[in-house]
């Protein structure tokens, strides 16, 4: 009987070869609770008007933090994102891949604006790790 | 990662698929695995080394490269040293490899499931296990209570009416269904305008701009967020079209206990739909609700499940079961090969060449006029990230706008009532959509 | 292991038969205690991936005289197969996770390879070879409640308005229950942090083609079953979108 090799590919990279699923990671549960947290705490900043989160832990997104919030118009959202960036890197969330910043004011003209990061590879880790410091835990 | 390169295949720009100086391991793969499998004639079972595995030596960038470093290893001197496995018959040792491997939680279940299910008799294995065999079984130590208890599946499966004749395909098939009835019919709930996102508020002007908008509807859904939006363009003419943006959906999962069949187990069990049509009316339900009429043209975008909803909607739509005008659908990461699309709708699809999924159909795209499909490699390490918008397409997508081929030019072109140009006067509304289940 | 898989007791001798069998054909090598064995490298990958995997896939192909059953698993680049051979032979073999969709193909067959001597009994019973392909919308409870070569068929499986089975949903009924030959089960199963996964196509073998069964709610919640006619290269297609969900699913 003839034999056929059928190899992998792994494409040369170590790294993401994850036969076995991470086991030191938040549950769902802490990660929920501290989202809902964050959640709060953006809906108190300055010109926000409604804050909301989405986080999500699966297969395709893994450790993905989506917040999307009505802020009042004129407010300047640079800033914004970078006080809700920061929360977000200081918090206990864990995993976490990405995170997608939104935010829009519905005025008329409506404005809008968004930022994503990926604190998964590296140039967005070493970023955010010298504007804020190590993440916590 | 610095930007892939893209390969186009199909549309109008012609069906030659230029493959120099690309990493187009799909194609590779396929066309190796096909010129393996006649090498192999039936046999298809080799163990490689783990170490060789690993080896650099086998980077497969390059279908040239991928090709002499398989036949080096197989022949050379240095060879693979492969191990085809044939376990005769029931005598297997691989009683003692069991006991020395841990064995998922999922196949834990699985098993018992299985016995469950294959003749609806649920309470024979806790009459054979006896409750004390069985918690033992469940704890996790099962592989230790089968192999001292390997009888008792003999048993088990003696006493099921054997497959000589006795065992009826068609209600095994209907019982098992029966055990695993998927949820139906989603209900579609306006939530009104979304003004949070620039994809949102912005007319898009490409087509990275129109992927921006499912990426971020992609973003907010979840298991129980299930959302999609219908993002209305007004022309300065006052002519409307309709982009429908549809995630993957994010497994609602029927619970097992709204099907007829004891869980015995302590963990949940949760049963996939994966229904596109249902999903495919939810889609014609918001587009009613945002006033889109039969004639008005409609782009369908989708990732993943959602592309292959698109998919089916434009097939559907030739037939009258999805009544509106599809003219476009742009997908990431669906298998969209067997979908029968009608040769007036204009289709763009995107594909991982290292994301399973739209590899699924395992059949090449058609290469016909209307279909353009464009393949690039990335590799995240894991088949979900391989397949997520962010991580497995993002890169891709932002690439896609930069790329000169005919192809994608017409696709563009042909999309040019979808796609504005800055100051034209185009207006975009997004309308927000939750798909809930009848419940 | 998968439950087609199980192990069976072995007496001293046996094993010690068997794993020298097993060592000379290079599956393993000798452990450090008598009986004990110790599989090689290979193996002991593959073993861990089919165990470990992010998506296992669990395909069972019944026909009248044979049955086949394959169990495949993902992991990050790779996948294993271990797939069980027409002579009771057992094979597992190691395949890029991209290729999961030709690694399903090749186990499904044309459905004719499905039917038995039966078959040709029931098309000389019948009528012509080439009849049309099984069509149509059922009500679940019609399947089960059909076994084969039934003559009466209780009406409550069709129901109706005058509680008269409708006519054509009694002839489709007869047909399916009549001309199945074989069955397809394909289970794809994953876990969340809360929830085993589990979602499944289901296609039914009559002796000229696959008929895939796709559930569909009825309007007052009753259960129904669509069925299409498939060609064997499709099962990829009807997993895709299980996976897809699976692969969205909270971890």
């Amino acid at each position: 009987m003839a034999t056929v090799t059928v190899l992998s590919a792994c494409g040369g990279s170590d790294e993401g070869n994850n036969e076995v699923p991470k086991s030191s990671a938040n549950s769902a549960a802490e990660n929920t609770a501290i989202a809902s947290d964050l959640q709060e705490s953006f809906g108190k900043l300055p010109g926000v008007t409604s804050a909301e989160v989405n986080y999500q832990d699966n297969l395709t997104s893994p450790g993905s933090m989506a917040v999307r919030m009505q802020v009042a118009v004129g407010t300047d959202l640079a800033p914004l994102f970078d006080t809700v960036t920061e929360l977000i890197w200081l918090s206990e969330l864990d995993p976490l891949n990405t995170i997608a910043l939104s935010a829009g004011d519905g005025g008329n003209p409506p404005v809008a604006d968004n930022r994503t990061l990926t604190p998964s590879r590296d140039a967005d880790h070493a970023e955010l790790e010298e504007l804020y410091g190590p993440r916590p835990g | 990662m610095s930007s892939p390169e893209l390969h186009v295949s199909g549309g109008a720009g012609g069906t030659e698929a230029d493959l120099t100086d690309l990493s187009v391991l799909a194609a590779t793969s396929e066309d190796l695995g096909a010129d393996l499998l006649d090498i192999a004639a039936a046999c298809h079972s080799m163990l490689v080394d783990a170490d060789v595995l690993a080896s650099a030596a086998l980077d497969p960038a390059g279908a040239a490269a991928f090709e002499g470093a398989l036949l080096k290893a197989l022949d050379g001197p240095h060879g693979l040293s492969a191990t085809a496995l044939r376990i005769g018959g029931r005598g297997l040792a691989l009683r003692t490899v069991i006991s020395n491997y841990q064995v998922s939680d999922q196949v834990q279940a699985e098993l018992m499931r299985r016995l469950d299910w294959w003749e609806g008799r649920s309470g024979f294995f806790l009459a054979q296990a006896g409750s004390a065999g069985l918690s033992a079984a469940l704890s996790g130590d099962w592989e230790e209570w089968l192999t001292n208890h390997p009888g008792a599946i003999d048993d088990f499966l003696d006493s099921v009416p054997g497959f000589l004749g006795t065992q009826d395909p068609l209600q095994s098939v209907a019982a098992s269904l029966g055990h695993l009835w998927p949820d139906g019919r989603p209900v579609v709930t306006a939530q009104g305008v979304d003004v949070l996102d620039p994809s949102m508020i912005t007319p898009p002007t490409s087509l990275s701009d129109v992927y921006a908008g499912l990426a971020y509807r992609n973003q907010q859904s979840n298991a129980t967020k299930d959302q999609i939006d219908v993002r209305v363009v007004t022309q300065s003419d006052g002519s409307r079209s309709y982009i429908v943006d549809i995630p993957g959906t994010k497994a609602w999962g029927a619970p097992w206990d709204d099907n007829p069949s004891p869980n015995d187990l302590a963990t949940n069990v949760r049963v996939l739909g994966g229904e596109t049509t249902t999903r495919e009316r939810a889609i014609a339900e918001a587009l009613a609700m945002a006033g889109a009429t039969a004639d008005d043209p409609v782009m369908l975008v989708g990732h993943s499940q959602g592309g292959m909803v698109a998919a089916q909607a434009a097939a559907d739509s030739a037939n009258g079961a999805f009544d509106y005008n599809v003219t476009h659908v742009l997908t990431a990461g669906s298998p969209i090969a067997l979908a029968d699309i009608p040769d007036d709708v204009q289709v763009l699809a995107l594909e991982n060449n290292n994301d399973l999924v739209p590899h699924l159909d395992s059949t090449d795209n058609p290469g016909s006029p209307n279909i353009t499909t464009v393949t690039f490699d990335n590799q995240e390490g894991s088949i979900g990230e391989n397949h997520a918008m962010e991580s497995g397409y993002g890169d891709a997508i932002h690439a896609l706008d930069g790329l000169d081929d005919p192809s994608v030019a017409a696709y563009r072109a042909s999309a040019d009532q979808f796609l504005s140009a800055p100051g034209d006067g185009t207006a975009v509304q997004a309308q927000q959509f939750e798909l809930d289940r009848a419940r | 292991m998968p439950p087609a898989f199980t192990p069976v007791a072995l007496t001293t001798a046996g094993t010690s038969d068997a794993t020298a069998s097993l060592i000379g054909r290079g599956v393993g090598q000798p452990g450090a205690v008598d009986e004990t064995f110790a599989p090689r490298a290979s193996i002991a990958a593959d073993l861990t991936v089919l165990a470990g995997g992010e998506v296992t896939l669990d395909v069972e192909i019944t026909g009248q005289q044979r049955r086949r059953r394959a169990w495949f698993s993902v992991a990050g680049a790779r996948g294993v197969a271990l797939v069980e051979l027409a002579d009771d032979g057992v094979e597992l073999s190691a395949f890029p996770s991209v290729a999961l969709g030709r690694e399903l193909q090749r186990v499904v067959p044309e459905p004719s390879g499905l039917a038995g001597a039966a078959s040709g009994i029931t098309a000389a019973l019948h009528g012509p070879a080439t009849r049309e392909p099984l069509s149509g919308t059922l009500p679940l409870s019609a399947l089960v409640e059909h076994p084969p070569a039934q003559a009466v068929r209780p009406e409550s499986a069709l129901g109706g308005d005058d509680g008269q089975a409708a006519p054509h949903l009694r002839s489709l009924a007869d047909d399916v229950a009549r001309r199945t030959t074989g069955s397809l089960i394909c289970r794809v199963v994953g876990r969340s942090t809360d929830a085993l996964l589990i979602g499944q196509v289901q296609w039914l073998a009559t002796a000229e083609d696959w008929i895939a069964l796709r559930p569909v709610d009825g309007p007052d919640g009753e259960r129904l079953v669509a069925l299409h006619p498939v060609s064997r290269t499709s099962i990829g297609t009807w997993v895709a979108p299980l996976m897809a969900e699976l692969l969205g699913a909270t971890r």
